[in-house]
């Protein structure tokens, strides 16, 4: 089926202040269709006829549809201009799934001396889906120094208003906005406000609400599936330069939006920032930036790349542009960085022009494939199999949808295929069950085998979903095990020989002086390296981040990583930091190694997290630090260790609402220009330590996330479980010889290790394992790990001694454990007759014959059984004696019964 | 004697109870107390009140001394109560010697983790207390420095169990003496302190109680394990709660013992059983029971009861039985059932009776026994069904035994 919407693009150098039009190819309904521009967020561009500095008045104009087949231009002056953007249209049934409803166009005008201005829409019906579409202004201002007049913040408010505001009051300003409410069930609407990005950049929490800041957290799901429609910048209240009322918001966890100014460190907004973020099952958006794409000089520049992932043969009229630029500098040579651009071209064409060059101009874009939003269901598919990983044949899988799967079957299908364009390898799954909400079937993974693949399901009706899977143990790094994690986190460092933050911008280096080192000791499954601390000074240090330590409104935040000292720390010392002296969040080490975590701030709270072990040298450990404030997860602060909650704390929940910026020294080590407060400033208990680096310490797969966090299970199954390193691994093979290689470790004691034994995956699938007198000590925290995702039956014969908690299968395996015994009946008569019976329940009766000889030759008789708790029934007939029947409960442990034949007198 | 008497008894150099005052009760060396307050609760036995720091800069100073820090030292010992009312957020001294390079210190922190550390040019030696110190809960603290011409440790004692977790491992100084240190300190240090080689500043606990500290120098320092646990903590102990018979124990039943350095006092003078029924402990107490008196104490432990941990602080002996019931069911009333110590190695003997009835009333028997490994042969005779014998091992659980008596078919 064809997309129900459809865009045509507009390119255009408008020359005249009122009476320009463009005619559009395909005529739309002025209800169903609206503009939207595709160029910097304050929605300028600048003249076409020279590359000077630009004012106002020449940089500003507006679109607007003014017929069924027109758009028109508005602008201050006749200096052309170029006002690039594209137009969507609704071509579906009314009351469709993916309809929208224009509610209206308006104007807003700003007089000189006014900083906001509001008007009320009327035909609202949910005023949280509606999107207010800024689509330019005309302005009278006519200096480069007045561009804080020039861009303004756009949103719907409470009571079905737009509301405008901008920075400066200069100029009289005509805002054009037309508000477009996505009726279709088929569409989720989400909103975002920043407000603290003037010094860093920021992460905010997406809401339902329409101001951004109200209703309840709004999740996209997948940013695959969302794209930024619209957002608008107020500017600073004095700043005017080009850097500071340009901005970029980009993807963050799948409930949170970033937005930075900061291509200039000098620059600085104050303003509000908004964001609408739309979001539709069929929708497909793949992304790309540039942090220093070249620009022409009043020309197109070399065509922008077109996003990796994204379609070659859609049409043109089915594809949009995500679109974000901005610019270094802060000087007024306007209208730098501002680059207007549209797709051109479906098959892999992006235009983009700009006024003038200079600076380090960026850009974030992407290509929003439509061809899926096509009118019919779309379905949700919430999860396979509850963690999303199936075995190569598992039976009885179950997919999860809020509903839409339709009550019957019918033509509706299960595919398992290799790609998420519905391309490659496709396997029909058999299925067993199909409900509206569920659907069980067994997988048959054929050349799926061992990979990561996506199920697709089709209903009757023909709506489909997709979700992506695990399949059997595919060859899967600690690495990716990380970057799947949901939400996804905003820094990683592997230290796999670098410093480089692998997802963000804060790539670390050696600022200590000091010789830290990346130590050929992996302390990570499957790493080569870890970062080494080996001096008291020593460290290594990341810029200043926004979502990291220098934001003034974090609520949550996490940091995790794996460390291993190579001794005792005698000194008291930093693992890592963040902020300095008063406020801090910091792991700290002493007293023979104990773990501490503290959150230290100021004049706000201050809370420390104990572990109840001392670390033992030369064990690598996982480390999860999550910050709560008051209201987030009841305020409570947690640490883990190895994916084990800590149960000890002191000052814990967090009073205040907030954690304020603490810039300086995110470190690992202590960067040692500054102490490090210690105790609750706000009593009279705290110091100023001059804390050391450790001496000896390990680093590797530091992660840093805010405003969300990972669930235990999360931190335990994807963050230690899959990366501890095993004492001893058991190569996966056939069963024979596993058990010959298990067999090597019969009567060992395990010591203190993450991981004790690695169990891979058995060409059988499922299999089974005898452990011959294995022990581990305690402090073991995973005493097996197995591999593979089929089951696993260990026996834990002769001593063995397994902890079912300690029994790890993350990649979707089951562990299943039998504990024999032996009972031993001594004391029979030789040449008896030696029955043993279940008593089936019922006490007393001779139910299930389990094991018996008809003449026995010896005095005892051992009986093996699986350790299960059971009541049998032990029955001994001999020549001369009277027949014994003797009750008896089997249990885990091996057990001894005496019997005490009785002779016969009346035979 | 009184507590004081029984540290004095071991040759301290000087000893301060800090319940009114800081002054030495031995040699005159007394201390100057800056800040804190002798309010505090008491800690010890035959000592009144304690010494309080009530804030982070309070402190005692001590006199300096070539018994206590201004020689050097090779042998070294000091000693004492302490208890703080919370968790410690920053480091805190409780008691120290020395400056930025040598130190013979008690610490606490991250949690209350504690740590005993002993500086000097050569070396930095760490012991690490095992648990981390529970808020008002009393506790003895004890360290003695031997250098290399005598024992060449280090070694910590927390309620008189040798504290073995340490950096280095070996505890040695290697060296013949301690060197001259700056004064001692109980509570602030007046400067920086060395903590691993490390100079910072660290602080008075909040709130830090101390009494009855006592210093030894020379030969006396040489305290062994058993002074440590016997003399100079388990006489100084007070007891949660004092007991003299029976019926002070049974007010005791189905409670748990909190964590405290001593749970029960049994304070009789001659021989006595007591039975406990369902009293355990706190897994952190360290003494579960103790008794004065110069006989045997005979302790029962009845109905859950987990008493293990004995102390006697004169003449006498505990001896702890954990005593367990054997219920065999199945039985025919009117039967007479008899249970058999099976003494003989065949397992097939009717040696000696533990106990039994000639009628029984019910289809139940319940015999109870002293806990302890035992096979026995229980016999069973009624009318109309055959004679049932069958051995069962005894042990200190609980165990109930279901018989199933087979019809006499001949009759």
């Amino acid at each position: 089926m064809a997309s129900v919407i459809k865009v045509e693009t507009f390119d255009v150098d408008v020359t005249a202040t009122a009476s320009q039009t463009f005619t559009l190819a395909n005529a739309i309904n002025l209800n169903s269709a609206f503009v939207r521009r595709t160029t910097s967020i304050d929605k300028q561009s600048g003249p076409t006829t020279n590359t000077g500095n630009a004012n106002p008045n020449v940089a500003c104009g507006a679109a607007f549809l003014s017929s069924t087949t027109q758009i028109s231009f508005r602008q201050n002056t006749t200096t052309s201009q170029k006002i690039v953007g594209e137009v969507w249209r609704y071509t579906g049934a009314a009351a469709g799934l993916d309809e929208f409803i224009v509610r209206g166009r308006y104007t807003i005008t700003l007089a000189g001396g006014a900083a906001t201005g509001s008007v009320a829409v009327s035909g609202i019906v949910d005023r949280d889906r509606c999107i207010p579409f800024w689509t330019g202004a005309t302005n009278t201002a006519t200096s480069t120094s007045d561009y804080d007049g020039a861009t303004v913040s756009v949103f719907i408010d409470g009571s079905d208003n737009i509301q405008v505001e901008r920075g400066g009051t200069t100029g009289t300003l005509v805002i054009y906005v037309t508000v477009v409410e996505f009726t279709g069930s088929n569409w989720s609407v989400g909103h975002g406000r920043s407000l603290a990005h003037d010094t860093s950049a920021e992460t905010i929490t997406l809401n339902t609400a329409s101001t951004g800041i109200g209703g309840s957290t709004f999740d996209v799901g997948d940013w695959t599936n969302a794209m930024f429609i619209e957002s608008s910048l107020e500017a600073d209240t004095s700043e005017t330069g080009l850097s500071d009322n340009l901005g970029v918001w980009s993807t963050g966890s799948t409930s949170q939006a970033s937005f930075t100014h900061l291509q200039d460190g000098a620059s600085r907004n104050d303003g509000g920032a908004y964001c609408h973020v739309l979001v539709h099952p069929g929708m497909v958006v793949n992304r790309a930036n540039n942090l220093n794409i070249s620009e022409g000089n009043g020309t197109y520049a070399t065509n922008a790349t077109w996003p990796a992932g994204s379609s070659t043969t859609e049409a043109l009229d089915e594809l949009s542009l995500e679109w974000f630029s901005d610019t270094s500098g802060t000087g007024t040579a306007h209208a730098r960085g501002r680059l207007s651009a549209r797709i051109t071209a479906a098959t892999g064409t992006i235009q983009y022009w700009v006024h003038r060059t200079g600076n380090t101009v960026r850009a974030d874009w992407g290509v929003v494939e439509l061809a899926n939003v096509d009118g019919t269901v779309k379905l949700v598919i919430t999860d396979v199999d509850t963690d999303n990983s199936i075995s190569n044949s598992q039976l009885n899988v179950v997919a999860t949808s809020p509903g839409g799967f339709e009550a019957v079957q019918g033509t509706g299908k299960v595919e398992l295929v290799q790609n998420s364009n519905y391309t490659g390898t496709i396997i029909s799954q058999s299925i067993d069950s199909w409900s509206d909400t569920s659907i069980q079937f067994d997988v048959a993974a054929g050349a799926l085998a061992d990979s990561f693949a996506y199920i697709f399901i089709t209903t009757d009706g023909g709506a489909v979903a997709s979700k992506a899977v695990t399949v059997g143990t595919p060859p899967e790094t600690y690495q990716q095990a990380q970057e799947s994690l949901s939400p996804a986190f905003q820094h990683y460092w592997t230290f796999q020989n670098t410093y480089a933050d692998e997802v963000g911008t804060a790539t670390a280096n050696n600022g200590s002086g000091g010789t830290p080192t990346f130590s050929t000791t992996p302390i990570v499954r499957g790493d080569t390296h870890s970062l080494l601390i080996n001096g008291t000074t020593e460290y290594i240090s990341a810029p200043d981040q926004g979502d990291m330590n220098t934001s003034g409104s974090a609520s949550r935040r996490m940091m995790s990583g794996w460390i291993m000292m190579d001794r005792v720390a005698q000194a008291l010392s930093v693992i890592w930091e963040e902020g300095a002296q008063v406020n801090n969040y910091a792991w700290l080490i002493g007293f023979g190694n104990s773990l501490m975590i503290q959150f230290a701030d100021d004049q706000g709270d201050y809370v420390q997290i104990y572990f109840p072990i001392k670390l033992t040298p030369n064990r690598p450990y996982h480390v999860y630090m999550e910050f709560n404030a008051l209201g987030i997860n009841g305020g409570v602060c947690r640490g883990l260790l190895d994916g084990v909650p800590n149960v000890l704390s002191n000052g814990n929940t967090w009073e205040v609402s907030t954690f304020p910026s603490h810039s300086g020294n995110i470190s690992w080590g202590h960067e040692g220009t500054e102490n490090l407060q210690v105790g609750d400033s706000r009593g009279v208990d705290n110091v100023d330590i001059a804390f050391a680096s450790p001496v000896a310490c390990h680093y590797a797969h530091f992660i840093s996330m805010q405003q969300a966090e990972y669930t235990t299970t999360q931190i335990r199954e994807q963050m230690f479980e899959k990366g501890a390193i095993a004492t001893v691994t058991i190569l996966g093979g056939t069963e024979a010889a596993m058990q010959l290689s298990l067999d090597a470790q019969a009567d060992v004691l395990f010591a203190d290790a993450p991981c004790a034994i690695e169990v891979g995956v058995c060409t059988a699938g499922d299999f089974e394992l005898t452990l011959d007198n294995i022990t581990f000590e305690d402090r073991v925290s995973m005493q097996i790990r197995y591999m593979g995702s089929d089951t696993l039956t260990l026996v834990a014969a002769t001593g063995t001694i397994l902890d079912d908690i300690k029994l790890a299968t993350p990649y979707g395996g089951t562990i299943v454990v039998n504990r024999p015994a032996t009972l031993t009946v001594l004391g029979i008569v030789i040449n008896a007759e030696l029955r043993i019976y279940d008593d089936n329940g019922v006490g007393g009766s001779l139910g299930t014959e389990l094991d018996g000889v008809e003449s026995i030759l010896a005095s005892s008789f051992p009986y093996s059984h699986n350790g299960v708790a059971n009541d049998i029934l032990i029955q001994m007939i001999a020549t001369g004696f009277e027949e014994i029947l003797i009750p008896f409960t089997l249990s885990g442990v091996d057990q001894t019964l005496t019997l005490n034949p009785t002779t016969d007198t009346n035979s | 004697m009184t507590y004081p008497t029984d540290i004095d008894a071991l040759g301290p150099a000087a000893r301060y109870p800090l319940n009114v005052d800081a002054n030495d009760a031995i040699a005159a060396l007394n201390g100057t107390n800056s800040g804190g307050v002798f309010t505090g609760p008491n800690l010890c036995l035959d000592t009144a009140g304690s010494w309080t720091t009530n804030g982070i800069t309070d402190r005692i100073t001590l006199p300096t001394s070539t018994l206590i820090n201004n020689a050097a030292q090779s042998r070294k010992a000091v000693c004492g109560w302490f208890s703080t009312t919370g968790l410690q957020n920053p480091p805190k001294s409780i008691y120290g010697e020395g400056d930025a390079t040598q130190a013979f210190r008690f610490i606490l922190g991250w949690g209350n983790s504690l740590m005993f550390e002993v500086d000097s040019d050569s070396f930095t030696l760490q012991i690490f207390g095992d648990i981390d110190l529970v808020a008002n809960r009393p506790y003895h603290l004890a360290m003695v420095f031997e250098g290399n011409g005598f024992g060449n440790e280090l070694r910590a004692y927390l309620d008189g169990v040798e504290q073995l977790s340490a950096e280095p491992v070996n505890r040695q100084p290697g060296v013949a003496t301690l060197a001259a240190r700056s004064v001692g300190e109980f509570g602030d240090p007046a400067g920086v302190v060395g903590v691993g080689g490390v100079a910072v500043i660290i602080l008075a606990p909040i709130n830090g109680n101390y009494a009855q500290w006592a210093m030894f120098d020379g030969a006396d320092a040489v305290l062994t394990g058993a002074e440590i646990r016997e003399e100079l903590f388990e006489k100084g102990a007070i007891p949660t709660v004092t007991i003299t018979d029976q019926a002070g124990l049974d007010a005791l039943a189905s409670t748990v013992r909190v964590n405290s350095p001593l749970c029960i006092l049994v304070n009789v003078v001659g021989s006595i059983s007591l039975t406990a029924d369902n009293v355990t402990f706190d897994p952190l107490a360290s003494i579960h029971v103790q008794y004065n008196g110069t006989g045997i104490l005979t302790w029962t432990n009845e109905n859950g009861s987990n008493a293990s941990i004995g102390s006697t602080t004169s003449t006498g002996s505990i001896s702890f039985v954990n005593p367990a019931i054997l219920s065999v069911t199945g039985l025919i009333a009117g039967g007479e059932f008899r249970i058999y110590d099976n003494e003989t190695v065949n397992g097939n003997n009717l040696d000696t009776e533990l106990g039994g009835i000639e009628t029984l009333p019910g289809t139940t028997f319940n015999y109870a026994h002293d806990g302890v490994a035992n096979d026995v042969v229980i016999q069973l005779m009624a009318d109309g069904f055959e004679e049932l014998t069958q051995t069962i091992t005894l042990g200190p659980s609980n165990k109930t035994v279901q018989i199933f008596p087979i019809a006499e078919s001949n009759e």
